[in-house]
């Protein structure tokens, strides 16, 4: 059976990477990015205290593909989308792919659950009920207790939720 | 907020590429294929609504990421800047700071504009031109004072006032410095729907002040009389140069000394003491060099008094460092994260930082941090 395709940004990079389970959701999934979520996860200043390293090897083997974003594509985007510019480069090249690539709401999309500005911009695509939050994901790849347990509040089920009910109600942005 | 991408914005950054490029209008029209030059000046002016393939096209001809055109924290060909900065300081890191400066700007603009809804109408200036003299520059500078309720010292309530009441945002910043210690000491800025002024954070508290005092009448007198790019922040320097520095001098002084203030805080009987001044420059929150330079041009004090102040030593500082940026455009920011309208790593990009440094930003500022750490 053909895995479900999972498009991952930056920030649920990191976390996969810092808790361990990337492999394994990438096991479960065929798990996709933009070129630009690659560049920023690999990328920044090594020294910092609490950055994630990660693997180049590692992340390039996880991926069934990486897509690079056009000029056209991320121009037709930002001119229908405006309101999306406030987003960083990674989720911004990333919506505007699915979009111009009709997917968003053809595919479970992993976007940045620690951001809340990505979710607010996937609601306003009509696409919040294609994300999923990093917990659900690694629960359905057999992550460990410990690695289900080690992720931040922000990549759990109930705290998408709760973006999510806000969002739906009109409370943020 | 910037919901509908600014005709207008776009436009002030392919003029800026182009000038940078070294073309003119006619030669960007040629390259573009279209028929004449006045179709790139519509551009410009925001007059033309431009497409996807129109961009593409820009970002090709001038070399330019398309993100360039489309950032909306951008302010490249838009924002004017005045810096009060070391003659020793080398041009080239203080033109990579105005870089960074320009981000934060086009950033506290973009809060501002999602926090109001719309840019405010009105623009607030001084009734100065070239023209004026020293003593007009003064008595609008002790009329400020009165208008703003600055009070006894008006150091103290100078900042509230200018945010609130000007609507001028001040913002204290970590500026460069060279490894000789040559440094910025502040900026004022000017875009056209906005003014915002910089200060060096780390400064003395009364070159803090005195900078402040100095950039709002650049900033209250931008249209009158526009400062250069960039002048020296040596006093004296000041003093020697520019007519406009000097009356920004003249106003400065005034602002933080009025009248009123000096004939309340200075024993007459001791109006030769140079302790008892001392005490005075430190309750007022200006140098002691300052204050003998405001007395003395008000005829207040002799040559010898005011050498013997200008020996003085300035009291150790009652505040401690100013914390990063502004409460208000920290607070915007904030609200703009929490609430899903501004993504954490957009931000932290424009202000240079990292994640954490970001969330340090918040800690600074008693504020939660609005995002995952």
């Amino acid at each position: 059976m053909a895995k479900d395709r999972v498009f991952v940004d930056t920030n649920v990079i990191l976390e996969a990477f810092r808790t361990g389970c990337w492999a394994a959701i990438c096991e479960r999934y065929a798990v996709e990015t933009v070129e630009k979520c690659i560049e920023e996860a690999l990328t920044g200043d090594p020294t910092e205290p609490g950055r994630v390293d990660v693997p180049a090897e590692d992340l390039i083997k996880g991926l069934a593909a990486r897509h690079a974003v056009g000029k056209k594509e991320l121009a037709t985007f930002a001119l229908k989308h405006p309101e999306c510019l406030a987003l960083d480069d990674g989720e911004l090249h990333l919506l505007a792919w699915l979009d111009a690539n009709g997917l968003l709401s053809k595919v479970l999309v992993l976007m940045s659950t620690a951001d809340k500005a990505a979710i607010v911009a996937t609601g306003r695509l009509n696409g919040l009920d294609a994300l999923v939050s990093l917990e659900h994901l690694a629960q359905n790849s057999g992550a460990t207790r410990a690695q289900l347990a080690d992720l931040k509040d922000h990549y759990r089920a109930s705290w998408l939720d709760g973006i999510k009910v806000k969002v739906r109600f009109g409370i943020i942005p | 907020m910037l919901e509908q991408l600014s005709n207008r914005l776009i436009g002030y950054r392919v003029k800026a590429a182009r000038e940078t490029a070294g073309w003119n209008q006619e030669q960007l029209a040629g390259a573009l294929g279209l028929n004449d030059r006045q179709s790139v000046s519509d551009i410009e002016n925001g007059k033309r609504r431009l497409q996807a393939d129109e961009l593409v096209a820009l970002s090709d001809v001038l070399n330019r990421d398309i993100e360039f055109f489309l950032d909306p924290f951008a302010v490249a060909g838009e924002a004017q800047f005045s810096w009060r900065a070391s003659n020793e300081l080398p041009q080239e890191p203080l033109d990579d700071f105005e870089l960074r400066a320009g981000q934060w700007i086009g950033l506290l603009r973009w809060l501002r504009e999602g926090e109001h809804g719309r840019v405010n109408p009105l623009k607030q200036s001084l009734r100065l031109t070239n023209d004026s003299t020293f003593e007009e520059a003064i008595a609008r500078a002790e009329d400020l004072a009165h208008t703003l309720e600055l009070g006894k010292v008006p150091a103290e309530r100078l900042i509230d006032g200018i945010e609130r009441k000007l609507d001028i945002p001040v913002l204290f910043v970590d500026t460069v410095k060279s490894p000789e210690g040559y440094s910025i000491s502040g900026a004022t800025c000017h875009l056209q729907d906005l003014g915002v002024i910089l200060i060096n954070r780390n400064e003395t508290e009364a070159r803090r002040f005195y900078d402040l005092a100095h950039e709002l009448f650049h900033a209250l007198t931008w249209d009158a009389m526009r400062p250069e790019h960039r002048e020296s922040n040596s006093l004296e320097a000041r003093g020697r140069t520019k007519r406009i520095e000097q009356l920004a001098n003249n106003f400065a002084a005034a602002l933080l000394m009025p009248r009123s203030s000096l004939e309340q805080l200075i024993d007459q009987r001791r109006v030769g003491d140079v302790a008892h001044l001392a005490d005075v420059a430190h309750e007022l929150r200006v140098s002691p060099a300052a204050l003998a330079w405001r007395l003395f041009n008000m005829k207040s004090i002799d040559e010898a008094t005011r050498q013997n102040l200008l020996q003085e030593r300035q009291r150790p500082s009652t505040t401690g460092t100013p914390k990063r940026l502004s409460v208000n455009f920290t607070t915007m920011l904030h609200a703009a994260i929490d609430t899903g309208r501004l993504s954490v790593r957009k931000a932290a990009k424009a202000l240079g930082m990292s994640l954490p440094q970001l969330a340090e930003l918040f800690t600074e500022h008693s504020l939660s941090v609005p995002f995952a750490q």
